[in-house]
């Protein structure tokens, strides 16, 4: 589950390696895999279609299905090679339908505007007479040349009703570079928020409205805290140069040492 | 099998998160437990520290300090829980170590201003060995936490002259930082470096054996403090950045097409008064 993006293969291989029994690794890993994958809100290709799908535990029916709203299609998905088989057409719930693909519309348009390489989807789901929906989108880039990798993931929920809802959301950001060493971000932030519903265009684009709002500022908070993080906390910890703003005169170190031994015989 | 067991287990600890380090380490040791003692040797752990009881001090326990489950104090030279038998350096080796703690000290107050750091030496057949270890923790002030821990080995070969030894260092620096605020939410940033150099140098009254691998550390440490600002602070921050787009992207590549549209005009402004000049 602690896998950086983009380097599960290379963690299952070791763990492979060192556990040396392949049928117990495969009963005991067939869970984890799985959970890492939706955890991460694995993209995954659809044949036919020209938009990526995700795998996330929103959008699972169980026995190892997976639904695309976007699609409507459900589809088989191997976690091991991250692949999708057996795609069979489903209905849209027309309860929930309208709204769904009114946000889903908005969210598109918003993901390719600030996601390099982003996939997104809307699933909706009843709860009794009320409809929610959740948004989840995700960008990541994979560069084990370049020795690093990098996912971000958002997942937004409201669930509709009249006049004032809270919407949701959960940021996630992990980055790995390991280029002679071993560095990693892992940033995470709770979001919340209030929307007024009314029409379903008005109410899907006020609510991408909030999303962008609250991710652009999520994005601009990280940079400036690097900036802090650089300019106190790291110096806090360790200084670029002594007070003297020389190196050390190691001669002198040494025979202060030396005295202090002299003095206390 | 065990050298590949090895490799995988070193590969993986690389992978997962720093942060996490001892749980890491230690799910890893019940998972292949014959790997236990070449694990904890080859695998950096956050420092832990420990007190002298003689003199109140506080020290750093690394496997270079231990024996069996026991660990010796740089300050009073015995072991805790104490040991019947436990490695110690030689004589000459351990006044070395004495004047070495000393001088580090110095260096840790200069650098750290605050912290712990304890050298550990031992003997060779053509020389010894050392490892300095340092610890900075942040006050926690500010809503900002974090860590510095540094080990740095260095193997000494003097030369049968005595007038000249080959210094080897590899020093590993740890660093983690945490914090907690309004509009990042939860920030943790976590990893570790480790570089390798040597060099000879001359050895003589003015210029020791502490000055000389003080001096290395204190180079080595400065780079690797410089690295580290350049690669946790640039380069997950760049790729962060990459990720997303504050700035929407189709007006990001109206401005950067605008952008190269004006420096073409510019070049060929350039290009036409200096071909109208040479007429």
């Amino acid at each position: 589950m602690h896998s950086p993006p983009g380097e599960f293969n290379e963690v299952f291989n070791d763990v492979r390696t060192l556990v040396n029994n392949d049928a117990l690794l495969r009963e005991g890993v067939a869970r984890a895999i799985a959970e890492y994958n939706k955890d991460q809100l694995t993209p995954v290709r659809l044949d036919g279609q020209s938009h990526y799908a995700l795998v996330t535990e929103h959008n699972d029916l169980g026995g190892g299905r997976f639904v695309d709203p976007r699609a409507k299609l459900t589809f088989k998905f191997d976690h091991l090679r991250k692949e999708a088989t057996d795609l069979k057409p489903c209905e849209s719930d027309p309860a929930t339908e309208s709204w769904r693909s009114a946000v889903e519309t908005q969210l598109i348009q918003y993901v390719s505007d600030h996601y390099p390489h982003g996939v997104c989807a809307v699933y909706a789901r009843t709860q009794g007479s009320a409809v929610t929906l959740t948004m989840c989108i995700e960008d990541h880039q994979f560069q084990p040349k370049n020795y690093w990798n990098g996912r971000w993931r958002s997942t937004w929920t409201v669930t509709l009703g009249g006049g004032s809802v809270e919407l949701k959301g959960v940021l996630k950001v992990q980055v790995h570079y390991y280029e002679d060493g071993n560095v990693q971000l892992v940033t995470s932030k709770d979001v919340k928020g209030n929307l007024t519903v009314a029409g379903e265009e008005e109410t899907a684009q006020e609510l991408v409205h909030f999303i962008e709002a609250a991710e652009n500022e999520y994005q601009t908070a990280i940079s400036e805290n690097y900036q802090t993080m650089s300019d106190t906390t790291f110096k806090a910890l360790r200084r670029q140069l002594p007070v003297t703003r020389t190196k050390i005169d190691w001669n002198k170190i040494v025979s202060y040492s030396v005295g202090k031994e002299l003095k206390k015989q | 099998m065990m050298e590949q067991q090895l490799d995988c287990a070193l590969d993986l600890m690389r992978r997962l998160p720093p942060q996490q380090i001892e749980r890491n380490l230690s799910d890893l040791i019940d998972l292949v437990p014959a790997l236990c003692e070449e694990l904890l040797s080859s695998v950096d752990q956050p420092l832990k520290i420990a007190r002298d009881k003689n003199s109140g001090k506080d020290y750093l326990l690394c496997d270079y300090n231990r024996d069996g489950d026991s660990y010796r104090s740089p300050w009073s030279n015995t072991y805790d829980p104490p040991l019947e038998d436990g490695a110690m350096p030689s004589d000459r080796l351990r006044k070395l170590e004495l004047d070495a703690n000393q001088a580090f000290d110095q260096y840790r107050d200069m650098y750290f201003e605050g912290g712990v750091s304890s050298v550990y030496l031992w003997d060779l057949d053509h020389g010894f060995a050392g490892v300095i270890l340092i610890k900075k923790a942040g006050d926690g002030s500010k809503k900002i936490k974090g860590c510095w821990d540094s080990i740095h080995v260095v193997e000494v070969v003097e030369k049968s002259s005595g007038r000249s030894a080959h210094y080897k260092l590899t020093s590993t620096a740890m660093l983690w930082l945490q914090t907690n605020k309004q509009g990042s939410g939860t920030m943790n940033l976590g990893g570790s470096l480790t570089r390798q150099m040597e060099q000879d140098c001359p050895v003589s009254e003015s210029s020791p054996h502490i000055a000389n691998i003080g001096r290395m550390v204190e180079d080595m440490e400065n780079k690797i403090r410089n690295t580290l600002n350049e690669i946790y602070f640039g380069k997950t921050k760049d790729i962060v950045n990459g990720l997303r787009s504050v700035q929407p992207i189709p007006d990001q590549k109206q401005h950067d097409a605008f952008r190269t549209e004006i420096a073409n005009a510019l070049i060929r402004r350039q290009a036409k008064k200096s071909s109208d000049e040479n007429n």
